[in-house]
């Protein structure tokens, strides 16, 4: 999983593969997403090529941590099969997603 | 890599578990059978007698912890068969998930709710390091088999781990926290569970 912070880091492109060994460094990632100032972080997915069960477990996580400081988590712009697994998961009922 | 000794060479090669390129230059055909150095040959592995297009891989469950495993053994499969993108993602996926189960479920024991939190996947990740460096899981392994003709493409997992009942309640509550067996039904054509859930055969449309 490759990373890059833009917007004073209330936004993080995320590229690559999210699955169940990147869990150090998405806590990084959500760490640091967590110090911006907003009320609304975004996660961008368009580069993002593969995700499995453990990376969808880990962004839901990202969101509970995220409104316990009454932040906003969004998903924005998931594409090919990070977005069949977010429409077989129901994400689209558990999150905010930018098409 | 290697020849496994009595078998003729194009039934069998060593993988030499080290990296997912070496993996990748084992599995090329006309490899039928591949087996992860230490490990013992699996019954059946380098059957010359089944003209079925096949190829089989058996590897420990620390290098499915450790490589990406179903991406490399998909990437042959591909070579070998023509297959689309939104195919080769279903079949990705669902392999994945597969592999993964075993290692999570099949073979290491985490405290429950110990991935609740982000801080928690951490540890979790550290236990399961912990397990499959244990002599408890010196042995343990996974096989994939994967057959196909004109019409169809099945891929068999099967590992010697405690196994699960996919309608059991333990079943429900992995759903909810790993959602593996839901993905696995959306993205398979067919999913089949035999042994006590320690073969899972996952079968695609061509």
């Amino acid at each position: 999983m490759q990373v890059q912070f833009q917007e004073n880091d209330a936004r993080v492109n995320i590229s690559g593969e999210f699955t169940f060994t990147d869990h150090a460094a998405f806590r990084d990632v959500a760490c640091r997403l967590f110090q911006a100032k907003g009320d609304t972080i975004v996660i961008d997915l368009s580069q993002l090529q593969f995700i499995d069960s453990a990376g969808l477990g880990m962004l839901l996580l990202a969101r509970d941590e995220a409104s316990k400081s009454t932040r906003k988590l969004v998903l924005s712009r998931p594409q090919g099969q990070v977005r069949r697994m977010f429409t077989v998961t129901k994400f689209d009922e558990l999150f905010t997603i930018q098409a | 890599m290697s020849v496994v000794p009595g078998l003729q060479e194009h039934q069998a090669i060593r993988w030499d578990g080290v990296s997912e390129d070496t993996l990748a230059q084992s599995l090329v055909a006309p490899a039928r059978a591949c087996i992860e150095a230490g490990l013992q040959i699996d019954d059946g592995a380098g059957d010359a007698n089944n003209g079925e297009n096949r190829l089989s891989l058996t590897v420990s469950i620390q290098s499915i912890y450790r490589h990406a495993i179903a991406r490399v053994f998909l990437l042959e499969i591909g070579h070998r068969l023509a297959l689309g993108q939104e195919l080769r993602d279903r079949i990705h996926t669902a392999l994945h998930e597969v592999l993964l189960n075993a290692v999570m479920h099949g073979h290491v024991q985490l405290e429950p709710g110990i991935r609740d939190s982000l801080g928690g996947f951490e540890a979790s990740h550290e236990a399961i390091k912990r397990q499959l460096a244990s002599e408890k899981c010196a042995h343990k392994r996974v096989v994939i088999e994967a057959q196909w003709n004109a019409a169809r493409l099945s891929i068999a997992v099967r590992d010697n781990g405690v196994g699960f009942d996919p309608n059991s309640s333990d079943a429900a509550r992995h759903r909810g926290s790993g959602r593996g067996l839901l993905i696995l039904d959306a993205f398979c054509d067919s999913v089949t569970y035999r042994n006590n859930g320690t073969v899972v055969i996952l079968g695609f449309e061509l």
